[in-house]
């Protein structure tokens, strides 16, 4: 690798300091998928545009801090620089039927806004400077398609993510706080059901996994208290976390036990299986 | 080195992540090792010197492997506790030290930490809600609690976020460094006692009121704020209120009157994020620099990754989602090929993929928090699961993912870069597009997965390249 | 096997047929009575060999169009693994690349076909086919001499030959065509429409194969896009490299439940081959081989050494035991190169192994029996599934390593290497319970484990000797559900025993 200034300064965001772990780096924490958990790392984009604040995760704009933007207030975010910001959903309403616009009576669009960070990958490059964005003419609680026509144009200039020369994040784009206030208060509350696991890392769910005698993987719900290394791989079952229908179910981990004693019922788990 | 000849100061990590624990002691250093032999097992976790710090005086006592525990004795959990140190160059050259007390001789060397838990802000929009700590500035070693406090607080109370200690540079010891500390995770709350959703008393059958069992202390003040009875309101078949968080109504609560609401039970936690400030005086000169730090949850699976993570994030934004002709060498884009295939495997080992794909589960559909039944809601799209119901299996799936993994090491270019999901695909929930890959996954908006383009890219030009290696040699 | 197919394949051999036959052929398929027959017989039945019905025929021709679209798709897969290599020159590279995933591409949905032909198959209540002729050996009804040789303009004319439609014609086909003769030796050729076109005409006839022959309940058995498919279609797969790269078709893995759908499904492997219409053009093998000749060639006029391929030797095979006395590296199509490099001479083996363990687990997947037919949820079927696609990963990457090695000692792979040998295994049969089939499997991964170990220790690289860990490792963890499979098969025999005594 040549060590450009640039990817030097990459390489400082891995920097192991003696004595840190390999958790303390940034790449063992939860990125900008739904909300982290170390992070809600969408909040960085919140102050992207200097004289805005935007939704972390949607093309709301949420605040005005420039009065000359103030025709924007609660309008949707359309176009970056040419790029679209949504997209419009398709698929099958029955299954094998046909592929349609998903559109249903809270999105009668049927469009979705795509995630901030691979959107904005094409402009950051822009800092400092403006570019042409399109919103919709009047704020809108709906989410609009990308071809939506009555529409007003603003320059706004990119803001700077980085600290210049720096691979810190940049003061004027986060405040202390911020990276971390649109998680669950606290922490634990959606810890049992937000089960879309791209934190299957750092929050496992399925533990225990040895091959059962049908040739399929056999192991626990991270969250079931009964559950024991000493269980024939054959006999051990994974059960889906009931809630919300069951939240006292005494076979799991209860929210007043994650609030109040997380630290003695989570276990953790090394090499698949529960450290004893 | 003279502290006068300094250009600039830099601490690092620039980002340094800290975990939760209720332990007075913290994590010992380890590493993460694949075992050659065994390139698919499970990284190991390998005891690696760790600074043994003296509270008390703020200096390092020793520096030994100790044994890597999560959990101490006593069952309590240890909290991950960062070192961030001081580096410095002394021209444009990217020559950068760890720099050491005697190199700052002469000089005034300060520090001051700003970290904030604005969670109840970020619902309620009152300022009075931000709760915020701030060391000030300070020079010594003294371990100093960072005191998170907030106007709604009532008079005297605070949440703790734990500590920051400037390490007292030693002659064994010499380098500058300073250690953060994080909370032991606790709930704080609004009341003492249960209350209803309408804000009475829970009281037992003889009219007793029952303690809050989860709430470590009562910090907010409910007369002067409003986050405890908080309501986020979700009519039926309209769209959320734009303003909420995404998704809407995750705080401890309760259901209220109105349909669809979901009322605060004013619960915080002692999570926090914020910044490290240093400001080094030489002379008449000024040099500061900051880094920033936050605190999360343990990592219960520490000898697994994530695949799409914060360095990702940052490592696209400072670089670009296009890579330059000569960024990497062909060995280091199929390291980060196999790197990103290896993250895909340990997700998957952890994950009950046949729940997740929206298999029926002793005959019940529909029986998780999957992404078919996110589709589902969101968007009215068939429930259906994402790929066979039959081949879905964590052995399956582990096992596929292994074998990919296998093939790039043997130097095959990937040959999977079209069913890596674009970020602009999201849309395609159709069968083709949901069974791209990340699969069963939620990405930050709300759909299914994608990575981020920078590390699609590197796949792509591992392929690329792999396939023609004389362009490498070349370009060298 | 070839002469059993070929006498009964005499119409496209030699496009005569008497009308003693036909005579034959309809009153046998029939039986209808004679004066109520048709005054003029259709194509197809005046084919039919006199020891067939219509329904026998049809299965027949099938099982023919199987081992050539297995043969197909071999040969194009030693093709594209021939591919790229230092020598190729930057300004080309891309180029070449793109080539490569085309042809790769192609050969997936050669595979495609063959799955899909084993459905109609199926659905017709025929014996599966999952052979094909071995190495080297002259066309006969295939569409040319069967070698496995690195992509060169004469044996690309050849695959375009094998592809082409009927009314190809112009100079460029002129050429094209000759070239391929030329390359075929003399010997005839035959473009894959010929069998099509008459398989299509048979299964369509009611007279020839009547409804109740088409036997839609055994869908569940057939190999499904959903479980085969692996989001390898509509396009997607491979062809990303190069951006401008347009879209390349769908990989066609059919389900078929009648008549109608099998005619569809055969018709759309014929498209997707030959492209009969302007609109399927862009996508047909024919089309895009024709390309890169076209493109290969305006190359040529300007730089007269450019070779897109390694120098991989023609038919590579491995014998039991390494030979003393290397013969000379032959370049003839009927020859075959010996592998005598020790190193080169293990990983041979070691993907030949995975080669018959990649037949008998596509066996295994077709011939399931009890509770793994089960579509509803996973159970060992998943696990022969995932058999394949893994196989299919380790074929890549071990033909990847091979091209990459000398074929003799003494020769630098850089003036001949080899590739992979695809030696057919000495039988494709698979045994009958499914716990003997694991053992099957699994006997085929012990044989690899001591291949592995030695290459282990012999591999001087150090990225294939990791190679040959994780392979190891990954034989481990496959051997440790083979066991408990076994296992289960055992204890759930011995309790029908019990019930039967």
């Amino acid at each position: 690798m040549k060590l450009t200034p640039k990817n030097q300064t990459a390489k400082q965001l891995l920097h192991r300091a003696e004595g840190n772990p390999p958790s303390t780096l940034p790449d063992s924490a939860i990125a900008n998928c739904y909300p982290g958990l170390e992070f809600d790392f969408r909040n960085v984009w919140r102050r992207i545009f200097v004289g805005i604040v935007m939704h972390e995760a949607d093309s709301y704009v949420v605040g005005v801090e420039d009065a000359r933007y103030a025709s924007l207030q609660g309008c949707r975010i359309l176009k970056v620089d040419g790029n679209d910001m949504t997209t419009i959903l398709r698929g099958p309403r029955v299954a094998n039927g046909p592929t349609v616009e998903l559109a249903v009576p809270a999105n009668p669009d049927a469009a979705w806004f795509m995630e901030w960070s691979n959107s904005l990958s094409r402009v950051l490059h822009k800092a400092g400077s403006t570019v042409t964005c399109e919103f919709t003419a009047q704020p809108s609680d709906i989410q609009r398609r990308p071809d939506w026509p009555d529409t007003q144009t603003v320059e706004l200039e990119i803001r700077r993510f980085f600290e210049p020369d720096s691979p810190v994040i940049a003061r004027a784009l986060v405040d202390p706080g911020d990276l971390t206030q649109s998680l669950c208060s606290p922490w634990q509350n959606d810890y049992r059901e937000c089960a879309c696991y791209y934190w299957a890392s750092s929050r496992p769910d399925y533990v225990d996994v040895g091959t059962s005698s049908k040739g399929l993987s056999a192991g626990f719900n991270w969250m079931d208290h009964d559950r024991s290394l000493d269980t024939p791989v054959d006999e051990r079952v994974y059960l889906p976390d009931p809630r919300p229908r069951t939240p006292t179910d005494p076979t799991w981990i209860t929210y007043d036990q994650l609030f109040q004693e997380w630290q003695t019922v989570l276990q953790f788990i090394v090499g698949g299986k529960d450290q004893g | 080195m003279k502290a006068k000849d300094l250009k600039e100061i830099r601490l690092l990590p620039p980002l340094a992540i800290s975990r939760l624990g209720n332990s007075p002691e913290p994590i010992n250093n380890y590493d993460l090792v694949v075992p050659e032999a065994e390139p698919l097992a499970y990284r190991q976790i390998v005891p690696a010197p760790t600074l043994v710090v003296d509270e008390a005086t703020g200096r390092i006592a020793a520096r030994e492997v100790r044994p890597v525990t999560f959990k101490d004795g006593e069952g309590r959990i240890r909290p991950l506790a960062p070192f961030l140190e001081l580096w410095g160059r002394t021209s444009d050259e990217d020559e950068w030290q760890h720099l050491t007390a005697a190199d700052l001789g002469g000089s005034e060397l300060r520090w001051r930490v700003r970290v904030a838990n604005i969670k109840a802000f970020r619902r309620t929009g009152d300022p009075h809600d931000r709760i915020e700590a701030d060391s000030g500035w300070f020079s010594d070693h003294t371990r100093r609690e960072l005191r998170g406090v907030a106007e709604n607080f009532l008079t005297g109370k605070f949440i703790p976020f734990g500590h920051i200690q400037f390490i007292d540079p030693t002659a064994e010891f010499p380098h500058i460094r300073a250690r953060f500390t994080p909370a032991h995770g606790y709930v704080y709350g609004s009341s003492p006692f249960s209350r209803n959703a309408n804000g009475s008393y829970v009281t037992t059958s003889n009219g007793y009121l029952v303690p809050d069992p989860n709430i470590h202390d009562v910090v907010y003040d409910t007369a002067r704020g409003k986050w405890f009875g908080y309501d986020e309101v979700l009519p039926a078949a309209k769209p959320q209120p734009p303003e909420l968080t995404i998704p809407p109504q995750i705080y401890a609560g309760q259901s209220g009157k109105a349909e669809n609401s979901w009322v605060s039970m004013g619960y915080l936690d002692d999570e926090c994020d914020g910044t490290i400030e240093v400001a080094l005086t030489v002379g008449k000169r000024e040099l500061a620099t900051f880094a920033r730090i936050g605190a999360g949850p343990p990592a219960f699976a520490p000898d697994s990754l994530p695949i799409r993570t914060v360095y990702d994030e940052l490592e696209q934004a400072l670089l670009g989602a296009e890579i330059a002709p000569d960024d990497y060498t062909i060995e280091e884009l199929q390291q980060a090929t196999e790197e990103i295939i290896r993250r895909a495997f340990e997700t998957i080992r952890l994950m009950s993929t046949t729940i997740m794909n929206g298999n029926a589960f002793r005959g019940q559909v529909d029986i998780g928090s999957t992404m078919v039944r996110q589709d589902a809601n969101d968007a009215a799209r068939a429930f259906e699961p994402i790929m066979a119901p039959t081949i879905v299996d964590n052995l399956a799936v582990r096992t596929l993912h292994q074998n990919i993994f296998t093939s790039i090491k043997s130097g095959v270019p990937p040959w999977f870069v079209s069913v890596l999901r674009k970020f602009d695909e999201i849309g395609d929930l159709t069968d083709l597009g949901r069974r791209k890959m990340p699969g069963m996954m939620r990405n930050a908006d709300g759909r299914h997965l994608c990575l981020t383009r920078r590390q699609r890219e590197k796949i792509r030009l591992a392929a690329n390249r792999l396939v023609l290696p004389q362009e490498e040699e070349k370009s060298r | 096997m070839r002469s059993r197919q070929e006498r009964h394949l005499q119409s496209i051999l030699r496009n005569d047929t008497t009308p003693a036959l036909q005579m034959l052929a309809k009153t046998s398929l029939t039986a209808m009575p004679f004066e109520t027959a048709p005054a003029r017989l259709s194509a197809p039945q005046q084919m039919i060999s006199p020891e067939f019905n219509g329904h026998q025929y049809a299965i027949f021709l099938l099982h023919v169009d199987a081992g050539i679209e297995h043969a197909l798709m071999v040969q194009y897969l030693y093709a594209a693994y021939s591919m790229g290599g230092p020598h190729v020159p930057p300004e080309h590279a891309a180029t070449v690349e793109r080539w490569q995933e085309t042809i790769l591409g192609i050969a997936k949905e050669e595979m495609g076909h063959l799955i899909t032909v084993e459905n109609v198959l199926r659905l017709l209540s025929g014996p599966l086919n999952l052979d094909r002729e071995d190495f080297p050996f002259d066309a006969g009804f295939y569409p040319f001499t069967f070698t496995l040789e690195r992509l060169t303009l004469d044996s690309l004319a050849k695959y375009i030959y094998a592809e082409m439609p009927a009314d190809w014609t112009g100079p460029l086909a002129t050429e094209v065509k000759r070239r391929a003769e030329e390359a075929n030796k003399g010997k005839p050729l035959h473009a894959v429409h010929e069998l099509f076109d008459l398989m299509i005409a048979t299964i369509a006839d009611p007279e020839l194969v009547p409804d109740e022959y088409f036997r839609p309940e055994t869908v569940a058995q057939q190999a499904s896009w959903s479980e085969w498919g692996r989001g390898y279609a509509h396009g997607a797969r491979g062809s990303e490299l190069q951006r401008d790269q347009p879209r390349t078709p769908d990989l066609i893995i059919r389900t078929v439940d009648s008549r109608a759908t099998a005619v569809d499904a055969l018709h759309a492997i014929a498209e997707q081959g030959e492209a009969t219409t302007m609109i399927m053009r862009e996508r047909s093998h024919f089309e895009r081989f024709l390309r890169i000749y076209v493109e290969w060639s305006e190359i040529l006029k300007k730089d007269k050494r450019f070779d897109p391929a390694r120098p991989v030797v023609k038919n590579p095979v491995v014998e039991d035991s390494l030979r003393n006395h290397p013969e000379k590296i032959s370049d003839d199509d009927c020859d075959r190169n010996v592998i005598t490099a020790p190193l080169t001479f293990y990983w041979a083996h070691l993907l030949n192994i995975r080669y018959r363990l990649l037949l008998s687990a596509l066996n295994h997947a077709l011939h399931l029996s009890g509770a793994l037919r089960s579509t509803k949820q996973p159970t060992a079927r998943g696990d022969v599934l995932t058999l394949i696609f893994s196989e299919m990963y380790k074929i890549r990457s071990l033909a990847g390593v091979l091209v990459q090695l000398p074929v003799r000692e003494g020769t630098p792979p850089e003036k001949a290497s080899a590739g992979p040998p695809f030696q057919m295994p000495y039988t494709l049969a698979i045994p009958q319970g499914e716990d003997d089939r694991w053992r099957w499997h699994r006997d085929m991964l012990y044989a690899s484990r001591k291949i592995l170990d030695i290459l282990f220790v012999l591999e001087p690289d150090a990225r294939r000797k990791s190679y040959a860990a994780a392979l190891r490792q990954a034989d481990v963890e496959l051997i440790e559900v083979m066991d408990r499979l076994i296992a289960r098969e055992n204890a759930t025999s011995e309790k029908e025993a019990e019930v039967l005594s």
